[in-house]
């Protein structure tokens, strides 16, 4: 159950720090994600591979309806971190997948999802946090963006306060639980059966790792909607 | 050594328990999400998407919560934190 190995350290300001095989399975998704988009993105844009440039206008089309439905038609200005999120942390939660490879003496073990590690989940939680603080300040305003902690009595200001705090925890626990239970699931399939049968388990895992990516992007556009739609509609 | 043991003993089977118990209620919960959007389909059917993607995103909201405890479990299995406290007091106190 050792998916997390120390590769490298270093010290850093008189601290000790360690580059583990998860930081190098991320960039790794990164490359991999970015590749992809870019791929079908200039396909989109010359036209020239016709399945690729469909491919990409549909992945598109449900993209923004995935985020109109949630946030109306002004929602377009936050399309492309909701859709750099979704996709990279479907790609994260998809490279689990290979970890059986990953850990039969792949260098550095990289083929792992970097999803199994809190770190991560923690990471990508506080960045889909601060987003969400950082648009609502621009749009609501600082003023407005502070007052809504006093809303309904000045008294809930720490049990406001804490409901801030607690939503990338749980969005980090809830991403981290969800991949490392499928992970432990996953090897000990791979353990116990021999031929045919992990397919089974693979289904579940591309089925749960794309329900949790979706459900992470989801609630980040909650968390944007009750920030932003609810102060310019007025109501 | 005996308290040491005990120790041990309880903190695993606690673990085992936690999910066990957080895991019935998620059940409960899930299931009665799940059947309450069944009618709602049934007695609509072109709502059907709308319904269908609002009863992924409160099923994952429901696992959520048995998954707190699992994570909590894992805390207890994997990173407990009395562990060296105890094998420390169990080599002076027999």
């Amino acid at each position: 159950m050792e998916m997390i190995h120390h590769l490298f350290s270093y010290a850093f300001a008189g601290k000790e720090f360690v580059i583990s095989n998860i930081i190098l399975a991320s960039f790794l998704s990164a490359i991999l994600f970015s590749l992809f988009f870019i791929l079908l993105g200039s396909a989109v844009k010359k036209g020239k591979p016709k399945r690729l440039a469909y491919l990409g206008e549909i992945i598109f089309l449900l993209l923004r309806n995935f985020v109109r439905a949630n946030l109306g038609k002004k929602g377009d200005q936050y399309m492309p971190f909701i859709g750099t999120l979704f996709g990279y942390l479907l790609f994260s939660n998809l490279l689990g997948l290979f970890s059986p490879f990953g850990e039969m003496g792949f260098p550095w073990n990289i083929l792992t999802s970097p999803s199994v590690d809190l770190s991560f989940t923690l990471g990508a939680a506080v960045t889909g946090f601060l987003y969400v603080q950082i648009a609502s300040i621009w749009s609501m305003g600082l003023l407005a963006y502070l007052g809504k902690f006093f809303k309904p009595y000045a008294l809930m200001f720490p049990i406001n306060l804490m409901e801030e705090i607690i939503k990338p925890v749980s969005l980090s626990v809830r991403l981290f639980g969800n991949l490392f239970g499928e992970h432990v699931v996953y090897e000990i399939t791979f353990r116990l059966t021999h031929f045919g049968v992990p397919a089974i388990v693979m289904v579940l895992a591309i089925f749960t790792g794309s329900i949790q990516a979706f459900v992470f992007s989801m609630l980040i556009m909650v968390y944007l909607h009750e920030n932003i739609v609810s102060h310019q509609k007025g109501a | 050594m005996n308290s040491s043991i005990m120790f041990f003993t309880i903190s695993i089977v606690s673990a085992g328990l936690t999910i066990a118990l957080a895991v019935i209620g998620a059940a409960f919960a899930q299931g009665k999400a799940a059947s309450s959007a069944f009618e709602a389909m049934a007695r609509q059917p072109e709502v059907q998407s709308s319904i269908s993607g609002s009863l992924i995103l409160s099923l994952a909201l429901i696992e959520s919560l048995a998954i707190y405890a699992l994570a909590v479990s894992f805390v207890i299995l994997f990173a407990n934190p009395f562990s060296a406290h105890v094998l420390e007091l169990s080599k002076i106190i027999p």
